[in-house]
């Protein structure tokens, strides 16, 4: 029973830092329209940027690495979606367009993050150490950290977008695009601020979960493929069904280890993703895509 | 106020708006007719910005407007309120009529503008709470007029506001709109038939396949001095 819980609060946390990854590639789909196919990729290259910034070349601590990370993450996000993705957007089938150019991008940042740190996975240390007791039992004190931060940062995500003005114009564009260049939002803007978002919460989701999974070239397609799986099961373009998603996809990961081994995990997954779908094709909390023109 | 000279607008590869030119003069209610098809909406979102412009000019209080970004327009008090209302869908009828006081220009007055909304429309008032899908046509009408007053307007270009409604509801919606003249707003008002609006407006240009064939001045029109100055 105890190595039960241990593995469901495994889940949980887990599930918890998904959520963050989903949430970021909903997001993105739900206001510019684009599947971000580079966007596992960019979580690994999220990873290493932390690595190179602790462990790996500078020594820095935890917080300025965070400091720094954050930043430099946003940019990367501004930089594809203004310089790669915004001039496809004037010609005709630019969404499929676009969809390829994210996957080109993500060969290219799977390649790149292969010949500058090679392909042996990278060790994170985790940065809090020890166990921590929950109704008796033990678990491990990082992820109970990871679980913390995940749900911060879901809860901060969940203010921004339903208190601040700026958040209500991301909301905005994502339901209608005219309508919210009607009122005066600068679509655009919200674009690159939307990408530059999501990039950094998967990349720091690739922080969070480096020293459980390590930092590998090829790491980010599983993340990514799970947070699909996430945000089509949620609804596509509901930041609260992506989070109900990945809770409970979270929980049935942890059944399934429990019972059958972590390998099972994308087949259940994926059938879990199937049987949902036939009973509700527009997702969870989906409503179902209106088509908005631009 | 508004001066449109010459325009050409094509989409893709159809020529939609043939040199086109209207004026409408400060505090003018000028109507714009014409058959399904022709050209009217299209005239109303190039006016507006959000449709680009081929050729010719488009000058709104002294400054040529062409391929101005919409943002900016509105920045300026030129604000369009749609035939088919583009709402928020799952925002709050409050949240939607917050958001067309995004810019500065409406924020300022926010709260007197809200005000005036809700005693324009007592009914968005009471539904302030509930979300925009959950509206009726006629309310959602309001909602999308509501709306584009909170961006404060100085000219308001409004596009088939009858479409879908009820008769009795549009009688509603046009007085409305006369009102919203009386009270000193600049309006420019696309509508199917002229039946319908020559009771309110100043002027009236009819639009046939897109060119401009007929204008009308009603004697209840302001003096043509006043648009002359734009």
């Amino acid at each position: 029973m105890e190595q039960f819980f241990a593995v469901l609060f495994g889940g949980i946390a887990q599930a918890a830092v998904y959520s963050i990854i989903a949430v970021g590639l909903s997001l993105v789909y739900g206001t510019a329209r684009t599947l971000n196919f580079a966007y596992g990729g960019l979580y690994t290259t999220g990873a290493y940027i932390s690595w190179v910034l602790t462990v790996g070349y500078l020594g820095l601590p935890l917080w300025l690495a965070v400091l720094l990370l954050i930043p430099i993450l946003f940019f990367i996000g501004v930089a594809i979606e203004r310089f790669m993705l915004r001039p496809l957007r004037r010609g005709k089938n630019w969404k499929v367009t676009a969809m390829m150019v994210t996957l080109g991008l993500a060969f290219v940042l799977d390649n790149a993050n292969l010949i500058l740190f090679g392909a042996v996975a990278k060790p994170m240390p985790a940065f809090i150490d020890g166990t921590v007791s929950i109704f008796g039992v033990a678990v491990s004190a990082y992820r109970l950290a990871v679980l913390i931060i995940a749900l911060l940062i879901v809860a901060a995500l969940e203010l921004f977008l339903n208190r601040t003005r700026f958040g209500w114009a991301v909301r905005a564009v994502a339901q209608d695009i005219q309508g919210a260049r009607q009122v005066g939002i600068d679509v655009n803007r919200i674009f690159s601020f939307t990408f530059g978002l999501s990039v950094v919460l998967t990349g720091c989701a690739g922080l969070l979960l480096s020293p459980i999974f390590l930092i590998s070239p090829q790491g980010g397609w599983e993340p990514f493929l799970k947070a699909f799986v996430i945000v089509v099961l949620g609804g596509l373009g509901s930041t609260r069904g992506a989070v109900a998603a990945a809770f409970f996809l979270g929980l049935v990961e942890a059944a399934v280890v429990y019972e059958l081994g972590a390998s099972w995990t994308m087949p259940v997954w994926l059938v879990t993703l199937l049987l949902v779908l036939m009973i509700r094709p527009q997702g969870l909390l989906g409503r179902g895509q209106t088509e908005a023109a631009g | 106020m508004l001066s449109v000279r010459h325009i050409d607008v094509f989409y893709d590869d159809l020529h939609i708006l043939h040199g086109v030119s209207l004026e409408v003069g400060k505090g003018e209610l000028v109507g714009v007719v014409g058959a399904n098809g022709h050209g009217k909406s299209t005239l109303l979102k190039a006016v507006c910005g959000l449709v680009p412009v081929a050729a010719g000019d488009i000058v709104y209080a002294g400054e040529s407007i062409r391929g101005k970004p919409v943002s900016h327009l509105v920045a300026r008090g030129l604000v369009y309120v749609a035939e088919d209302r583009r709402l928020f869908p799952d925002m709050t009828v409050r949240e939607n009529l917050l958001l067309g006081a995004y810019l500065d220009r409406g924020r300022r007055l926010e709260q007197d503008s809200l005000k005036r909304v809700f005693d324009l429309y007592p009914r968005l008032a009471e539904r302030e709470a509930q979300l925009a899908r959950t509206l009726s046509g006629g309310e959602a009408q309001m909602l999308a007029l509501g709306r584009g007053l909170m961006s404060a307007p100085v000219l308001l270009a409004i596009d088939e506001p009858s479409l879908g409604l009820a008769p009795k509801l549009v009688d509603t919606m046009l007085e409305t709109i006369a009102e919203l003249k009386r009270a000193g707003t600049t309006i420019l008002l696309v509508e199917q038939s002229l039946g319908l609006i020559d009771g309110i407006v100043d002027r009236v240009y009819r639009l046939e396949e897109g060119i401009i064939v007929d204008e009308t001045v009603f004697a209840s029109a302001v003096k043509p001095a006043a648009h002359v100055k734009g």
